[in-house]
């Protein structure tokens, strides 16, 4: 949406320019320091490949013709390559939204150059504009890529470009931190008092520059008017300038069980809340959810497209006109649109085309098909709403300051007896109550007219595994039976794997701990209500010669390996819903033999409220040993400061899990 | 009305004389998860720099593994574009679904992190997410000026997928060859008029062949015609496949048209490589390039088959591997070095070189240079780290065809032997006083092609502790431990195969299970052998491992007074023809020692030996995941 557009409607702006009162910037393109150039290692990351010197951005807006305001980044970045594994910094790459008008968003303005040590002097090679390549890259989004000529190890690289962009809704963000430790970055942004913008500073590190001035400003544009003549305008108006900074930033590295790093990274969030030209009304734009909500009901891309058409009232008096109880209404609705209309792979809250057509085509993105949802069950009278969120790759939304871009998937819910129930239906696995995955993070926004707000998204959200092996000893060798049940979230996860790498990989992987073991024929079934899915090995090995057999019980499941490998975390730890775990074996002591030793019960526990529960049980009755190795998680979230202990919680589950049960000849 | 159609189709089975009505014989069937009914290439030769061609491919998806064959795609770039492109969808008796036309594919380029902009992209329709079975109809026309090569004709291309009718017809002007060269494939009939030549290959109902571990690849069963025109032109370069020659002259005539390295950097290298001996030279220039370029791809128009200006490469300090060898030639050149440009296809699954058949079956450059008497040298241009003279996986053991000023020739690159492959793991443990803890001392060893594993030499590499600690603690895990010091090094040896090593220091109180009454330790807690294969006595495919590797581990441990050893692994020396096994576990003076060594062999096994193999696996397997165990003296 352009708000500026939508302010000058007559008015064709032929140029602008204002000046700033600047303070003079951090650096100057071409003036490199000869320090610079010969510092060896980053002296607060020892080590590192590479280190940004200085990311320097202003943020500015401009009268664009007719385009009306833009926003204008020019963003200078500084780059020192220690070592060979630091010339990937030398290939950049600028992707942007073109738009259908191919214009949405521009950069201009490239200027790049390499500096480093030869024989005593500092060599320049600069960038030519032969070597800038821009490609289409699909979705009107183009992508623009140069290599800096002359990189090697040692040098000094920079470069420099201008974006402009006709979204001011939700500037870009400002990232502070990246993939590799960063010694100054500095942004500042110059706002025009017409415009009020929310400023977020995310991530955990603080500003070492926080500063806030303000001037008047001209801004000098040419009108003409509806008799065709050009007029000078010349506005004056009281300019904000912000000026941010941090120093000595550390890396952001990856680590495991976690939802989104972005998150993580020390960034500054802007979002338009309102604006008033001199002279006119106060618009608001999104100072609150409230409104936010508002907007997204009445918009024809989506509260529209979720209000049941002759369409949808005709497709759910067909599915559902006939059953009697919501629930089954829901769940036959569901159903066949997971059926009918195929998710392809995109993420959006938006639909932009007619329902109807998205069901004919047989395909859209999450948006186009969960929206399609909704318009369906309220069409069969059931109480449903739209949910927006962040899924777990693209990070959470700011649960005070909306931004439309931070949410990027829409779910369904449905209050059907005092419960509200979440559906999805991008995919054929995901029976009423269940969403994808990714989705099971934090909390959604429930777009509504009757009932809007957060919902949780995680509430209830559990997997339960329970593998069963029974063996024993028939003559020369051992024979069984390993069960594998999977119920709620670990059975969608065994359905995914299924139907992404077939029932082979499934059952491969299954077998991957019993390779000492001969598998029979597997058997593969699933059931809903409750969902579930159950996979049957028959198992048998050759059994060892000797008076003395050592028996693992652990041994078709459990945990083998810890799956907390780092030693240390800087980052918590996030799981998407919680576990059981269940492993229950039952041998028959074969005859002439006798339990010599077996493992001794155990129980441990993690945190104050008993977070994790593992137990492990070992009894003997007559000749039936029966071994329970189970693990159970209550929480999602676990701080950096508890690592070391769960991890080493972790590593005594596996020790408990290695051993063994002895049996000797009587 | 609609129920006697459905029986008319039933009975007749053919509407419009098409049947995608999903009734496909048993036969075809075996081992398929797709089953192509029509596959036609057209050919239609007009000139040596222009060609046009159709196929038509009908597919019939049968299964959820077969769903890769919905993903259609079509390459095109500045030489080769795409007239008419359309797919039609069709349900299980047959009728048509769906029609998608040009504006119903994804137009994409093909970039990544090291290219920065190539003429290269494709056309692409996802119908994965269909349910199958479905039938799907494949119709592209593309015309072509400037032309390499012919594409061969495969109508089995992957694992899985039967064949009912495939067929490929070319048609050559009189004035030009057609070159070809069948397997397992009938001879073509041919029709002449005065104009034209026309071939034609016909294949029925070829069965599926399934994808096996340690397979050959599928061209090496499937029926193929290789095609290559005598004639050619791209680029404004003209050639012939009638020899290898004729690709080679090709090259030059590129090669020749771009401008000598500048006197400058020619005296540069003079400079810091006099008065060396010839080996001294090449590994001079080699680490001046390594030192001083990176990989960067640009495919645009001839580029995408030229090397760049070896000036361009000097000023820019990047280019990819035709830039990046051709420039290196260059300096080795003005280092009075000799050496050839050799094209090869790098990577795991090689396309094969037929030395009787000279075809464009490579995608990457290397330099072949002859050093010493009987001494050749292979350099590999695009790694700022690789080991000087080192091949390893990725252009190893298959043929190459190197390029030199009068003559070229096909040439063998070679890997090393399975006994210089070798990754060694030494551990040493003490334990403390109280005995609850143990001190790790472990010591790995990469040798040869081994500085591979777990990507070695890369990680050697880094100079970032972070990374390397990561790398670490994930290929160095001691169960229940703390990693308390380590090191990774490659060494800098100048003659013989690569090697490095890693050493660490790491404690750990989990290492020994201690009950009651016994102590349990799995002396192979570091290097125990995981892959296991399912039996197979069907198999196809002769078993085939492009290269060998040997495995040794040893470790020692005291063990405190008052135990006694239970049991204790017996030797073991196993040999088969796919390699070797041997270990042996002692216990005397209070020390427990274990040996362990793995030779696997490179090498073509018959498919009949392949459930040896299988059960050698499993017996390593269990062998490494022994225990000793110990009872308490009284």
């Amino acid at each position: 949406m352009n708000y500026a557009k939508a302010l000058w409607p007559t008015l064709l702006l032929l140029w602008t320019s204002f000046v700033l009162t600047a303070q003079k910037a951090p650096m100057k393109f071409g003036k490199i320091d000869p320090s610079e150039l010969s510092l060896t290692d980053c002296d607060f990351e020892p080590g590192a490949a590479a280190l940004v010197l200085c990311d320097y951005g202003e943020g500015e807006f401009e009268i664009q013709g007719d385009n009306g305001f833009v926003f204008v980044l020019t963003r200078h970045k500084r780059i020192k390559l220690f070592n060979k594994a630091g010339l990937d910094q030398a290939n950049i790459s600028l992707e942007f939204f073109a738009g259908k008008s191919g214009d949405f968003e521009k950069i201009r303005n490239i200027k790049a150059a390499c500096y480093s040590m030869e024989n005593g002097a500092v060599k320049t090679t600069e960038l030519s504009s032969k070597e800038i390549f821009t490609t289409d890259i699909g979705h009107s989004e183009k992508e623009i890529k140069f290599a800096i000529p002359g990189a090697r190890e040692g040098c000094v690289i920079e470069y420099l470009y201008e974006m402009s962009s006709r979204d001011i809704a939700g500037l870009q963000d400002w990232f502070f931190q990246e993939d590799i430790p960063v010694l100054h970055s500095e942004y500042r942004l110059f706002v025009p008092d017409f415009f009020t913008f929310q400023k977020v500073l995310r991530g955990s590190l603080g500003l070492t520059i926080n500063k806030e001035n303000s001037s008047m400003v001209t801004y000098l544009g040419k009108v003409s008017g509806s008799d065709n003549r050009t007029r000078d305008i010349n506005i004056n108006a009281l300019t904000y300038q912000y000026q941010w900074a941090m120093d000595k930033v550390p890396a952001l590295r990856r680590e495991p069980f976690t939802a989104a790093m972005r998150d993580f990274a020390a960034h500054m969030e802007t979002q338009l809340l309102s604006y008033q030209f001199q002279g006119g009304e106060a618009h608001e734009v999104m100072p609150s959810y409230e409104k936010f909500n508002r907007r997204l009901v009445e918009s024809d891309d989506f509260g529209k497209a979720a209000k049941p058409g002759s369409f949808e009232k005709q497709l759910a008096g067909e599915l559902a006109g006939s059953l009697p109880d919501p629930a089954q209404k829901a769940g036959a609705i569901l159903k066949h649109i997971q059926e009918k209309v195929k998710w392809n792979g995109g993420h959006s809250i938006y639909c932009d085309q007619p329902t109807a057509k998205i069901y004919a085509n047989g395909s859209g993105d999450a948006g186009d098909i969960n929206l399609l949802l909704v318009a369906c069950l309220r069409a069969a009278g059931l109480q449903a709403d739209p949910v927006i969120l962040g899924t777990r790759g693209y990070g959470l939304p700011h649960p005070v300051y909306p931004k439309s871009s931070k949410f990027n998937y829409v779910l369904a819910a449905i209050d059907i007896d005092g419960k509200t129930l979440l559906a999805d239906a991008t995919s054929r696995d995901l029976p009423l109550g269940f969403v994808a995955q990714k989705c099971l993070h934090g909390e959604g926004w429930r777009v509504s007219e009757v009932s809007p707000g957060w919902i949780p998204l995680q509430n209830n959200a559990s997997g339960n595994q329970t593998t069963l092996v029974q063996v024993a000893r028939s003559g020369d060798s051992w024979t069984g039976k390993a069960t594998f049940k999977s119920t709620g979230y670990a059975a969608t996860e065994v359905l995914q794997k299924v139907n992404n790498d077939g029932k082979e990989a499934y059952f491969k992987y299954l077998l991957q701990p019993l390779t000492d073991w001969n598998p029979g024929e597997p058997q593969f079934s699933r059931s809903d209500g409750p969902l579930s899915t159950i996979a049957e090995i028959p198992v048998s090995r050759d059994a060892e010669d000797g008076d003395v057999l050592y028996f693992k019980p652990v041994f078709a499941g459990g945990i083998q390996d810890n799956p907390l490998v780092a030693e240390t975390r800087t980052w918590p730890l996030d799981f998407p819903f919680v576990t059981n775990s269940n492993y229950v074996l039952t041998l028959t002591v074969p005859p002439g033999f006798s339990v010599a030793e077996m493992p001794t019960d155990a129980v441990m526990t993690f945190g104050e409220k008993k977070d994790l529960v593992f137990q492990y049980r070992c009894s003997l009755e007559a000749d039936q040993l029966t071994v329970i190795s189970k693990l159970q998680m209550k929480r999602l979230f676990f701080m950096p400061d508890e690592y070391a202990e769960l991890r080493q919680f972790y590593s005594l589950i596996v020790q408990k899990n290695q051993e063994m049960v002895v049996l000797k000849k009587t | 009305m609609r129920v006697l159609f459905f029986f008319f189709l039933l009975v007749t089975g053919t509407v419009a004389g098409q049947d995608f009505a999903l009734n496909v014989p048993d036969s075809l069937r075996r081992y398929a998860h797709a089953v192509v009914r029509e596959d036609e290439l057209v050919l239609d030769v007009i000139s040596p720099s222009e060609v046009e061609s159709r196929r038509r491919q009908v597919i019939t998806i049968l299964n959820k593994n077969g769903l890769e064959h919905a993903l259609l795609v079509t390459a095109y770039d500045k030489f080769q574009s795409v007239r008419e492109i359309s797919a039609t969808q069709y349900d299980v008796l047959g009728l048509p679904v769906k029609t998608y036309r040009k504006k119903d594919f994804q137009d994409i380029a093909y970039l990544d992190d090291v290219t920065m902009a190539s003429d290269a992209r494709y056309l692409m329709l996802d119908l994965r997410n269909q349910n199958p079975p479905f039938t799907l109809e494949f119709v592209v026309t593309t015309k072509s000026k400037g032309v390499l090569t012919y594409p061969d004709f495969l109508p089995q291309s992957s694992y899985g997928v039967s064949v009912e009718n495939a067929r490929c017809e070319v048609r050559v002007p009189v004035a030009q060859t057609l070159l070809y060269k069948g397997a397992r494939s009938p001879e073509p009939d041919i029709t002449r008029t005065d104009k034209a030549v026309t071939y034609v290959w016909a294949f029925k109902n070829l069965p599926a062949i399934p994808d096996e571990p340690y397979n050959l690849p599928v061209s090496r069963f499937a029926p193929m015609v290789r095609l290559t025109p005598g004639q050619f032109e791209m680029g404004n370069f003209t050639g012939s496949f009638e020899s290898w020659d004729g690709l080679a002259r090709w090259n030059r005539q590129m090669q020749e048209a771009l401008p000598p390295l500048n006197e400058k950097a020619v005296r540069e290298i003079r400079e810091a490589t006099r008065d060396l001996p010839e080996i001294e030279r090449i590994r001079t220039v080699y680490r001046m390039m390594q030192n001083s370029t990176r990989y960067v791809s640009i495919q645009l128009g001839i580029g995408g088959w030229q090397p760049f200006d070896p000036n361009f490469v000097h000023a820019k300090k990047y280019g990819d591997c035709k830039a990046l060898s051709w420039y290196t030639l260059a300096m080795l050149e003005a280092a009075g070095v000799n050496a050839f440009y050799t094209l090869v296809y790098a990577g795991d699954n090689p396309r094969e070189l037929d030395p009787a058949f000279p075809d464009n079956v490579f995608n990457h450059v290397i330099l072949t240079v002859p050093a010493g008497v009987g001494d050749t040298l292979w350099l590999e241009c695009t790694s700022q780290i690789c080991p000087f003279g080192y091949l390893g996986t990725f252009t190893g053991n298959r043929n190459a065809l190197a390029i030199g000023k009068e003559r070229a020739g096909i040439i063998h690159l070679p890997a090393l032997p399975a006994e210089q492959n070798v990754r060694t793991d030494s551990v040493q443990i003490q334990l403390s006083e109280d005995r609850k803890t143990a001190h790790i001392q472990w010591d790995a060893g990469f040798s040869g092609m081994a500085i591979e594993d777990d990507q070695f030499y890369v990680a050697a590499a880094y100079s970032d502790p972070q990374e390397r600690r990561k790398w670490i603690e994930g290929n160095f895990s001691v169960k229940g431990g703390q990693v308390e010091s380590f090191d990774l090094l490659m060494d800098s040896t100048t003659i013989g195969p690569p090697n490095g090593r890693v050493t660490l220091r790491a404690s750990s109180s989990q290492l020994l299970n201690v009950t009651a009454q016994r102590l349990y330790f799995q002396p192979n807690f570091f290097q125990s052998w995981t892959t296991a294969l399912k039996p197979d006595s069907a198999r196809v495919s002769p078993v085939y491992r492009r290269f060998g590797n040997s495995y040794v581990a040893d470790l020692q441990i005291a063990i405190p007074a008052g135990w006694a050893p239970e049991t204790m692994p017996a030797p073991v020396e196993e040999s088969t023809p796919f390699g070797a096994y041997v270990r042996s576990v002692s216990f005397s003076d209070g020390a427990l020692h274990y040996r362990r060594r793995i030779t696997l062999q490179a090498g073509t096994f018959p498919a009949e030996q392949y459930n040896e193999l299988v059960v050698l696996f499993k017996k390593m397997k269990k062998w490494d995941g022994e225990s000793v165990v110990f009872v308490r003296k009284e």
